[in-house]
């Protein structure tokens, strides 16, 4: 905690905590290998938050289970580099991916209600947190435990050591499991959808106190959601995956205000919301291609409104179009400009 | 806490009421009583089967004859052997403790063999040692108990005969000769105890792998064994202890075989002369003797499961 | 809290105090699990009423005690002015006059059973000649292919299993369509599509809604008026237009402030005077206004008084002492 936050220093001096290069995790299924991260890179520099956006099947939670390398077997890490904090998280064995965990990258889960171990005490649980990277006297587990306790704004820490899950509420278990992916005081916690499982006045409170933890600890988030209002909240930059791929990476002013992705535009102005009134959404048509066997050309092409021969064939790569503004788009210097001007032109 | 296991206790007295009536009047369906037993068939005038009958209170009505066997039963007195002219309750004094010791030893052995052997297969899901451990499950299944123990009783005195002792010695007299003459017998049993004891650990802790929470442990760096041994197990434990409960109570009336072949003088044997002797009250008492076991292991795992499961537990 | 507009005709739903009290066995005493306490609304034919609320508000049991799939404690649920437990064939028929689209589509489909099977399921014959076209009709109504009639459902993807369950929901052309969570675990483009399907459904058929969310945006998008609960009981009932512009009750206020807009300008600038603590539980609701452990206004009366749901503008109704005091914009202060 006594660790100069970086937060102080600018974005552009900042080093990267993790570094993910060209990332790919496969699963076999009947029909084929399913390729669920196909070559996705990106960075998080010290003490920012990175969005990682995306529907249902784009990759996003698979990305983030592939950092610390809990992907489920038989999914696999085929190849790719993960750098986190210097190390090369993909040659370590045994020991020593184990002490990465928890320590150096924090984890937090979807679901609070499944997340923690239902027959054990939330004290010991945080205990082992801690007993994983050698932590032995008594004393000591006791106090931190009760500082994470507290820091996550649990009233009454000591009393809460003896409580078991199911005793809570779901969300002060989340608490609990933001608690324990910070306990080691990691300098990355990766969180995937922290409050999809909440009420919206929960999640509230819940996205505060991650803002206000990360920020006190100089930690740097990655936050996995499909929600474009918590990464409107949370993020300092925004990477945006579809089909198992990275297909824009901006600053999150830039990518609301100005995407350059047909996708991100299009899942920009297909969210309702709470403060308009009742009336037709604008849609995208069709539905994300198969990853058993996806299309040869750009994945969007089949859902795409500026579709050309060229997409269908050409496989677009993740250019740089702007500083810090990134985009797989084969069209994207011809369109010019941004695509949200462009779609308020061509679709009324 | 308390109300629970009230109710449990006199659920408990319930079925045990229940399961002494079927053993009284199903018993009483067998042709032929007690006083044809005492009597024998040939050589006695009718005359003085009706006064042994009449001194037995065979003349009474069934219900009325059930109700003085029950008043005796609960001062623990269930009559007195026509075969060996002792009381029943002395003989299962001493059958009691040798089965119970069986028992005992034999689901130590198993839980001790069948827990581990389950997570290790578990973890190992699909991979060589779990295939392994399946097959050997599969064929230590299918032999029957009495092959095995005649075999390992064949092999022992082949092969170390002076290992094992083939009279049962009782371990107040000597522990080690006792251990000695238990080896064998518990051995038998023992293999498809852990069999089917790893089978059901194996399964409990697949289902627990797959929970969320696991990850959790891994991703803040729990070691391994740990998150299998401690954080996992925890949560199998309950299915796997319900089991071994039953298991319990199914041991203890599975014993005729073994201590038969082992002349181990336990309720399994006792209760396999009763009824070759056709000595009533010992058939009877044994039987409420197994029920009772079984009845009060069963109870005794419900009231464990709070333990076990804090969600059981009143908050 | 009916809107009184004189001259209107017999709404089509009527659900009038509803009650529904759940025993609770538990160790020790029982207890009543107060999930529904005195619910009043009505949907007019052809209109949308979005139900909005958190976990535990009864927003679910509404539900089902509109479509009939659990009685009442007390209270009345009326389809055209007749009771839906009318005796006999009556209340059956007002019954089959509403279908309901549930939150899971895998869960509510037959895996056994073909996709056009359950699709014709509420006409109750399956084999009688016409029944192929009208469920390959209603399929292309809901913007499925009609061959999709023979696959499994387990053959269709999330977003095409929620058509299919809209179009069995819509095949015995009912007057009205409860959809609990309808949208809830579909992705945001797909969320779209669906929500844009129902108004266009409705446009043409006529169908009324009673769409029950926790989603105050889907929920504004597709109603015409809103319901909130909370606890069990509803706390304002406004038009869509009115709620959006000015929500009375600081619960629903908190709604709206809790609920993320797409825009970081907004968002990360954003002075955060959320809701505090958790839900309390609807076995030991707090006396009077239930919203008062929570609410940053609450005072001695709203512990000591119960407020009613009262008339505070033309069709906006609320139950709050102090009706008005938050604002939606105070949540945005600071923003621009």
């Amino acid at each position: 905690m006594e660790r100069l936050n970086p937060a102080d220093a600018g974005p552009e001096t900042r080093a990267n905590v993790l570094t993910v290069t060209d990332l790919q995790t496969a699963f076999p299924t009947r029909r084929g290998t399913v390729r669920a991260v196909d070559g996705v890179s990106f960075d998080v520099r010290e003490g920012e938050t990175l969005g990682l956006v995306g529907e249902s099947g784009s990759g996003k939670s698979v990305t983030a289970m592939s950092i610390l390398r809990l992907v489920a077997a038989p999914g696999r890490i085929e190849s790719g580099r993960i750098e986190l904090a210097g190390q090369d998280v993909l040659a370590l064995e045994g020991e020593e991916l184990r002490r990465v965990r928890g320590s150096i990258a924090g984890m937090v889960f979807q679901n609070p209600m499944t997340a923690l171990n239902p027959s054990f005490t939330v004290g010991w649980q945080l205990m082992e947190a801690l007993r994983a990277h050698g932590v032995r006297d008594p004393e000591e587990l006791q106090r931190r435990v009760e500082q994470a306790l507290a820091a996550v704004g649990m009233p009454d820490p000591a009393r809460q050591l003896d409580t078991y899950p199911h005793q809570m509420s779901g969300g002060m278990r989340q608490r609990v499991v933001i608690a324990m992916g910070m306990i080691n005081e990691p300098r990355l916690l990766i969180a995937d959808e922290p409050t999809t499982a909440l009420d919206v006045t929960i999640q509230a409170q819940v996205l505060n106190l991650m803002k206000r933890l990360t920020r006190e600890h100089g930690t740097a988030l990655l936050l996995i959601t499909h929600n474009m209002g918590v990464i409107a909240r949370m993020c300092d930059r925004v990477a945006v995956m579809y089909a198992g791929e990275i297909v824009e990476e901006a600053l999150v002013r830039t990518l609301f205000s100005a995407p350059k992705h047909p996708y991100t535009s299009g899942l920009l102005r297909s969210i309702p919301r709470a403060d308009h009134g009742r009336g037709k959404v604008p849609t995208m048509t069709g539905f994300p291609p198969d990853m058993a066997a996806p299309p040869s050309g750009c994945r969007f092409a089949d859902r795409c409104p500026y579709v050309v021969d060229a997409c269908l064939s050409d496989r677009p790569a993740l250019v740089e179009v702007e500083s810090a503004h990134k985009t797989r788009c084969l069209r994207v210097q011809e369109l010019g400009g941004s695509v949200a001007d462009l779609t308020v032109r061509g679709v009324a | 806490m308390i109300r629970p296991a009230l109710t449990r206790l006199a659920s408990l007295f319930g079925v045990l009421l229940v399961v002494s009536m079927l053993v009284f009047f199903l018993g009483s369906l067998i042709p032929g009583d007690l006083a044809s037993v005492i009597v024998g068939h040939e050589g006695a005038t009718p005359e003085q089967f009706e006064r042994v009958r009449r001194e037995l209170g065979l003349d009474q009505p069934l219900i009325v004859q059930y109700l003085n066997w029950l008043g005796n039963a609960v001062t623990g007195d269930f009559g007195t052997s026509p075969i060996t002219a002792r009381e029943v309750s002395a003989d299962i004094a001493q059958q009691f403790p040798v089965s119970l010791e069986l028992a005992l030893l034999c689901l130590v052995t198993s839980t001790v063999i069948g827990v581990p052997v389950g997570i290790k297969a578990a973890v190992s899901n699909k991979g060589w040692v779990d295939a392994a451990m399946r097959a050997s499950l599969l064929v230590m299944f299918s032999v029957p108990v009495f092959v095995v123990g005649i075999l390992l009783l064949l092999f022992a005195s082949a092969f170390a005969p002076d290992l094992f002792n083939v009279t049962y010695v009782p371990w107040q007299q000597d522990l080690v000769g006792n251990l000695r003459s238990m080896a064998l017998p518990v051995a038998t049993i023992t293999l498809p105890f852990a069999a089917m004891t790893m089978q059901m650990t194996r399964s409990a802790t697949l289902e627990v792998l797959s929970d969320p929470y696991i990850t959790t442990a891994r991703a803040v760096g729990v070691k391994r064994r740990r998150v299998h041994y401690v954080h996992a197990l925890r949560n199998a434990l309950p299915p796997v202890v319900t089991f071994l409960g039953f298991q319990f109570g199914v041991m203890m009336g599975g014993l005729l075989v073994v201590e038969q072949i082992f002349s181990l003088p336990g309720l399994g044997r006792g209760m396999l002369d009763a009824i070759n002797n056709r000595d009533y009250p010992s058939v009877t008492a044994i039987t409420m003797v197994f029920a009772a076991v079984f009845v009060v292991v069963n109870a005794a795992i419900d009231l464990l499961y709070p333990v076990l499961d804090p969600r059981q537990r009143s908050r | 809290m009916t809107p009184d507009r004189g001259a209107t005709p017999t709404p089509l739903l009527q659900v009038n105090d509803l009650v529904k009290h759940f025993p609770v066995r538990g160790r020790g005493p029982a207890q009543m699990l107060r999930a529904v306490d005195g619910v009043s609304f009505t949907v007019n034919a052809g209109e949308t009423v979005g139900v909005v609320g958190e976990s535990g508000c009864g927003k679910s049991t509404v539900a089902r005690l509109v479509v009939g799939l659990t009685k009442p404690t007390s209270g009345s649920v009326l389809v055209e002015g007749g009771d839906i437990w009318a005796r006999g064939k009556e209340g059956a028929e007002r019954r089959r006059r509403m279908q309901m689209v549930f939150q899971n589509p895998t869960g509510s489909m037959n895996p056994r059973r073909t996709v056009g099977d359950a699709v014709a399921e509420p006409l109750q014959v399956l084999r009688a000649p016409g029944i192929r076209a009208k469920v390959e009709e209603t399929l292309s109504l809901v913007g499925l292919k009609p061959e999709m009639a023979d696959r499994m459902p387990h053959e269709m993807s999330g977003g095409q299993q929620q058509r299919a369950a809209i179009a069995r929901a819509m095949i015995s052309n009912p007057a009205l369509v409860v959809h609990d969570e309808s949208v809830a675990s579909l992705d945001i483009s797909l969320q779209a599509q669906i929500l844009n399907l129902l108004v266009d459904l409705q446009d043409r058929l006529g169908t009324a809604y009673l769409f029950i969310s926790h989603d105050l945006a889907a929920v504004q998008a597709i109603s015409h008026r809103v319901v909130v609960m909370y606890l069990g009981e509803v706390v304002e009932s406004a038009t869509a237009v009115e709620f959006a512009a000015r929500p009375l009750h600081p619960y629903s206020v908190a709604l709206r402030r809790a609920a993320l807009l797409p825009d970081p300008e907004i968002e990360q600038s954003r002075v955060e005077v959320g809701l505090t603590g958790d839900v309390p539980s609807p076995l030991n609701p707090p006396s009077g206004c239930r919203f008062r452990t929570r609410c940053p206004y609450a005072e001695q009366k709203c512990a000591d008084e119960k407020p009613a749901l009262r008339p505070a503008q033309d069709g906006h109704y609320v139950a709050c002492h102090f009706a008005g005091i938050a604002t939606a914009t105070t949540a945005l202060e600071g923003a621009s």
